[in-house]
């Protein structure tokens, strides 16, 4: 094997090790990815609706929100709700964002 | 918390079913790719190594975010049917000793397993800041991969945020202080003594009155699952 060669594969060797563990600094895997239940059993929110924080008088002050705000628009997401959905697909201040429990 | 464009074309998720070390993977409409949540990288099918722009978020409670921002809106709740019920499905799980339905790869008992931190990820590389850490130390002036941070964390609420404590390209460096008559808390900078309203990171008072501090995107998890996901993950310690 010439020297190109072998520098070669130790690049491809490198790239590939590379790309399954140290995708940006994380260990992720894709053959340890299990499946625990069918697709979509768990339904995430593709059309979110919002109340207004005075009407929300059914939320206690105590419970667990997860908040955004981006260009003065301000939004909470009840971890109650997120736990039933696990993403909400939303757009807030115009940002198409993904809110992830 | 995730921008959901990526190279120009807007994607939406769905719940694939699936985990990865005991963490949510979604899969996207668009291309069907695999996405871990907790990394918001692509791991398998066409979007494979792409990744979403983490965005700031605030894990608090409903007070505090209401105090914060009086125009907020709320996420509707399902109050009827059969996802009926304002309560948290998992809420005995939080309390106990489980990790998750998977044995984790990387177990590290610096900390008890199921501790909650504040996960920070800078050019690459992670850092955590554990909840029973910071109820000891509500302000931190950390400094991590040359980027000078400010964690504050607000006991009663078990609220945290991270900033980049560097303004206008002057480093500052934080104390707690208490404002008469305020039950929340409020910082003073050493290089200015202008007065900080600490979670929001808002000058109210003082020669930076009307600055805001820059919120760093922070995801907050269970230790094991952030460890899982980052094993190299720095643990930020009480300082002596």
């Amino acid at each position: 094997m010439s020297l190109l060669q072998h520098n070669y594969f130790f690049l491809i060797f490198i790239l590939l090790a590379f790309n399954d563990q140290g995708l940006w600094g994380a260990d992720l895997r894709p053959d340890e990815i299990v499946t625990v239940l069918p697709k979509d059993a768990i339904p995430a929110i593709l059309s979110p609706s919002f109340e207004a924080a005075a009407k929300g008088q059914w939320l206690s002050e105590k419970d667990s929100v997860v908040g955004v705000e981006i260009a003065g628009d301000s939004r909470a997401y009840t971890v109650a709700t997120l736990s039933r959905h696990e993403i909400v697909n939303d757009k807030v201040g115009g940002i198409p964002i993904a809110v992830t429990w | 918390m995730y921008d959901r464009r990526v190279k120009g074309k807007e994607l939406t998720f769905g719940v694939s079913g699936k985990l990865h070390a005991n963490s949510l993977i979604m899969y996207d409409h668009q291309t069907e790719s695999l996405w871990s949540h907790l990394v918001g990288a692509a791991v398998t099918g066409p979007m494979k190594g792409e990744k979403l722009k983490p965005l700031q978020s605030m894990f608090t409670r409903w007070a505090t975010w209401r105090k914060l921002h009086p125009d907020s809106k709320v996420l509707s709740s399902d109050r009827s049917g059969f996802l009926a019920s304002t309560r948290d499905p998992y809420e005995s799980y939080y309390r106990s000793a489980d990790t998750g339905i998977i044995p984790p790869r990387h177990l590290d008992k610096r900390i008890y397993p199921k501790e909650f931190v504040i996960g920070l990820v800078l050019n690459n590389k992670a850092k955590a800041y554990p909840f029973s850490v910071l109820s000891r130390q509500s302000v931190v002036n950390d400094n991590f991969d040359g980027t000078p941070l400010l964690v504050v964390f607000d006991e009663e609420t078990t609220t945290g945020t991270i900033f980049r404590r560097k303004l206008e390209g002057k480093t500052l460096s934080f104390k707690k202080t208490q404002l008469q008559g305020e039950k929340s808390l409020f910082l003073v900078d050493g290089e200015t003594r202008s007065i900080w309203e600490a979670l929001s990171g808002n000058a109210i008072r003082g020669p930076l009155k009307g600055k805001k501090l820059e919120p760093l995107p922070a995801t907050p998890s269970f230790w094991f699952g952030w460890v899982d996901h980052y094993p190299d993950s720095e643990l930020y310690a009480l300082q002596k």
